[in-house]
């Protein structure tokens, strides 16, 4: 066992830190696409996009992963969510397929690609879905609607689930080339979007499909593969939360001394503390395990608690942070509520939580 | 980062949980039923070589690891053991025996340690006293200096291990002026004139550990039984901090474990409206969730462990973290296995409600949740 990093990691990190420090903090970027080509350029350098950089057997990259990912996540979350939707994501869940040379050339240039997979009656049961593609020569013929896609307006390209006769099989889409049928804020944290989107019977070139995908374990992999974005995204957003408070804690005053003096404000920094910790530990563990059936089971743990707490700890901040929480300054109500997004997404704890049982019973195998 | 436990200290889990099994597990019923202490299995603990395992081979010990320790404790926990047996295994090996490896003399470690590592000798340690649980440092026993001899007055309470105890180490006030800096700790033993223990207190759980009121009325005991120097006691308090974070929790986190296991095999079992239980989504969640404090809680506490190997100075924080998420967050999937086991979980057939009543003493004992919090947010 090894709870901490050495010291060659520790470098890497700090390098990343040195990158992170030439970001802004807000999400004023996003009114800007140019911005965030940029500052997604500035990432490509680095680590993050690029893990090939290391070779070294004294590195964990698992462990340094998740901490630069928690670390981008408590700087800016916004910046977070779309390079690890709408790149590497994709690159995750397609990593083990054949992918035609148009596709790979636009993954590798670090294009936006936006997973569009919801449908009406249809989340996590993927086998329900109804958008469907037929085969027509060398095209398929692609119709149907896909709700809640995320960030529609930072892509460049979506990416749309489909079913093609009993298998799954995804197209690459321009995004120019789906019809918006509607686009709303995100509530709490409006900078981001959700959109409803149309494909009307639209002609797809094969190079542009990936599939059909016959592997079995794809929809747990797919469901999987978001909460690896979510878990340690979520120890940064823990972080963030926990730090507003308790800096507040200690300037605030109130009665003649700072109002972490009081047990009440204290104990609850205490507890947040506790939760914090605990879910640091078993997020680590998470992005960490390479056993295929303990790395999925240690996902679901972590899935459920890292993602409760952080509803908890950002419930706390807001009840330190007082009035002074419903300012611009302070995060942790957007953070509130994107922990309740982080919470629905990916397998949403409660449905982890009956596969965690499942697992642990027997009754679901890996 | 690296969470995976060596093959090597998975083995040995495996052997503890074997043994315990095997050995202490079919006794455990009717010494929790009696209320009594097992001298049997105590004494085969030390056989198997847990009541030393992490002191030096020249000892008798087994010169490993804390976290191999912690491992082993944690094991028991699992197989079945009770939380009474593991306390009084926890006072005597980490509360006691280390107190006395530490900071004995080269003299004191040869004359108690061999003992207390076979179980030859039961040791304990006293520093709660009826007005100074939390607020040790308001303690009222005194050692009075006189002549080569201390002269020790006071009484300590919730001694585990108390009524049957060998040897003890007890804090005690050189320099009552003083509030941490005027305490020292001895060693005393069975059978010294003016100190007596009083008889066991009746408790909730951990049963088979004995718990009891030790008195000193005019106890004189040679100076040579001081250990370290005078003043030196709250730090030597102080240090059985880790053991206590780590190894004293870690039979409880085994415990839930052991309670995982059961639920699972009862949910698959015990059929209602047609089907096994465990296709309830209720019941897979409430599986789920004592599944994910068993996985959380086993990391805080190993890490507690692995710094202590690594030689660092004792993280206040992160053992105060870990004390309080074992004994607060406990409560709820211990008894979330009770109600899974409907009518039987709270009968004593089914041993469920007797982890859920040892489990009660993780947010006491020790240092109390508040006192953990109170610890935390100082240090923030
Ligand atoms: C089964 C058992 C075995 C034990 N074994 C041993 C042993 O071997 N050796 C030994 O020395 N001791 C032992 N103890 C004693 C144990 O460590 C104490 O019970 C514990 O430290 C609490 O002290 P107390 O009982 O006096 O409670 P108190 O200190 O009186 O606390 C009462 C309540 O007040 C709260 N409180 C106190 N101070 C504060 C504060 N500043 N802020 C907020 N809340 C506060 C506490 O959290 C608690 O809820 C044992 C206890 C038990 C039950």
């Amino acid at each position: 066992m090894r709870f901490d990093f050495n010291e060659k990691e520790r470098k890497i990190i700090e390098d990343f830190s040195y990158i992170l420090n030439q970001i802004p903090g807000d999400g004023s970027f996003l009114y800007n696409k140019a911005n965030l080509s940029d500052i997604i350029n500035k990432l490509s350098k680095t680590i993050y996009f690029d893990t090939r950089k290391i070779v070294d057997e004294e590195i964990n990259l698992n462990s340094i992963l998740f901490k630069i990912k928690s670390d981008l996540c408590s700087k800016n979350f916004y910046l977070y969510l779309i390079a690890e939707l709408g790149i590497n994501f994709i690159r995750n869940i397609l990593e083990d397929q054949n992918l035609s040379d148009y596709i790979s050339s636009i993954m590798n240039s670090k294009n936006i690609i936006i997973p569009a997979y919801v449908e009406d009656n249809m989340n996590f049961h993927l086998k329900e879905i109804t958008t469907t593609a037929i085969l027509n020569g060398d095209y398929y013929i692609v119709s149907g609607t896909k709700k809640n896609v995320l960030f529609l307006d930072w892509a460049d390209y979506v990416l749309l689930l489909a079913k093609y006769e009993d298998n799954l099989i995804f197209f690459i889409l321009n995004k120019d080339e789906v019809e918006i049928k509607s686009r709303e804020n995100l509530y709490g944290i409006d900078l981001l979007t959700i959109s409803e989107i149309l494909i009307k019977e639209k002609k797809i070139p094969k190079d542009r499909c990936v599939g059909p995908i016959l592997d079995k374990n794809f929809l747990d992999n797919f469901f999987y593969s978001i909460n690896r974005i979510l878990i340690p995204g979520s120890i940064g957003l823990m972080q963030k939360s926990f730090e507003e408070a308790r800096v507040f804690a200690k300037q605030h005053k109130n009665g003649g001394k700072p109002i972490i003096a009081y047990q009440e404000v204290g104990f609850k920094l205490a507890e947040m503390k506790t939760l914090l910790d605990a879910s640091y530990l078993i997020a680590a563990k998470a992005m960490n395990t390479e056993n295929k059936k303990q790395s999925y089971e240690t996902n679901l743990v972590a899935k459920v608690f890292c993602l409760e707490s952080l509803e908890n700890i950002a419930s706390s901040a807001l009840s330190i942070l007082s009035t002074y929480g419903f300012t611009d300054k302070y995060l942790s109500g957007n953070i509130l509520m994107l922990s309740k997004f982080f919470q629905v997404n990916g397998t949403s704890t409660e449905v982890s939580r009956v596969n965690l049982g499942d697992l642990c019973l027997g009754y679901k195998k890996i | 980062m690296d969470f995976n436990l060596s093959k090597e200290q998975r083995m040995f889990k495996r052997e503890v949980i074997n043994f315990a099994k095997k050995e202490i597990v079919p006794r455990v019923r009717e010494f929790e039923k009696k209320g009594e202490f097992d001298f049997e299995s105590f004494r085969k603990l030390g056989e198997f070589g847990i009541l030393g395992l992490h002191f030096p081979e020249y000892l008798g010990g087994g010169g490993a690891d804390v976290l191999t320790t912690v491992i082993a404790a944690e094991a028991l926990g699992e197989a079945g053991v009770d939380g009474g047996l593991t306390l009084s295994y926890g006072a005597h090996t980490f509360l006691c025996a280390d107190t006395i490896f530490r900071h004995g003399t080269k003299e004191q470690v040869e004359k108690y340690l061999p003992k207390l590592i076979t179980g030859e000798y039961i040791g304990c340690m006293g520093l709660s006293e009826p007005n100074a649980g939390s607020d040790v440092a308001s303690m009222s026993t005194v050692a009075e200096k006189k002549g080569d001899r201390y002269v020790l007055n006071g009484t300590k309470m919730w001694i585990t291990n108390g009524p049957i105890a060998d040897v003890a180490v007890i804090y005690a006030k050189t320099d009552p002026s003083k509030k941490h800096e005027g305490i020292s700790a001895f060693i005393v033993e069975k059978n010294t004139p003016g100190f007596s223990a009083g008889p066991p207190i009746e408790k909730m759980g951990v049963k088979t550990s004995q718990t009891s009121e030790l008195i000193f009325n005019n106890c004189e005991i040679p100076e040579e039984n001081l250990l370290g120097k005078e003043g030196e006691g709250f730090l030597m308090a102080l240090e059985t901090v880790e053991w206590d974070r780590s190894a004293l929790l870690a039979p409880f986190v085994g415990a839930t474990k052991y309670v995982l296991d059961r639920c699972i095999d009862y949910a698959k079992k015990r059929i209602q409206f047609d089907r096994p239980i465990g296709k309830f989504q209720a019941i897979k969640h409430k599986i789920a969730d004592i599944k994910i404090f068993y996985e959380t809680a086993r990391l805080l506490t190993y890490k507690i462990a692995w710094c202590k190997d690594q030689g660092r100075p004792i993280n206040h924080l992160e053992a105060a973290v870990a004390k309080l998420y074992v004994g607060d967050f406990s409560l709820k999937p211990t008894n979330d296995a009770m109600v899974l086991h409907g009518g039987n979980g709270y009968t004593h057939e089914f041993d469920i409600e007797r982890v859920f009543r040892d489990g009660r003493l993780a947010p006491i004992g020790g240092g109390t949740s508040d006192i953990q919090k109170v610890i935390i947010s100082r240090m923030l």
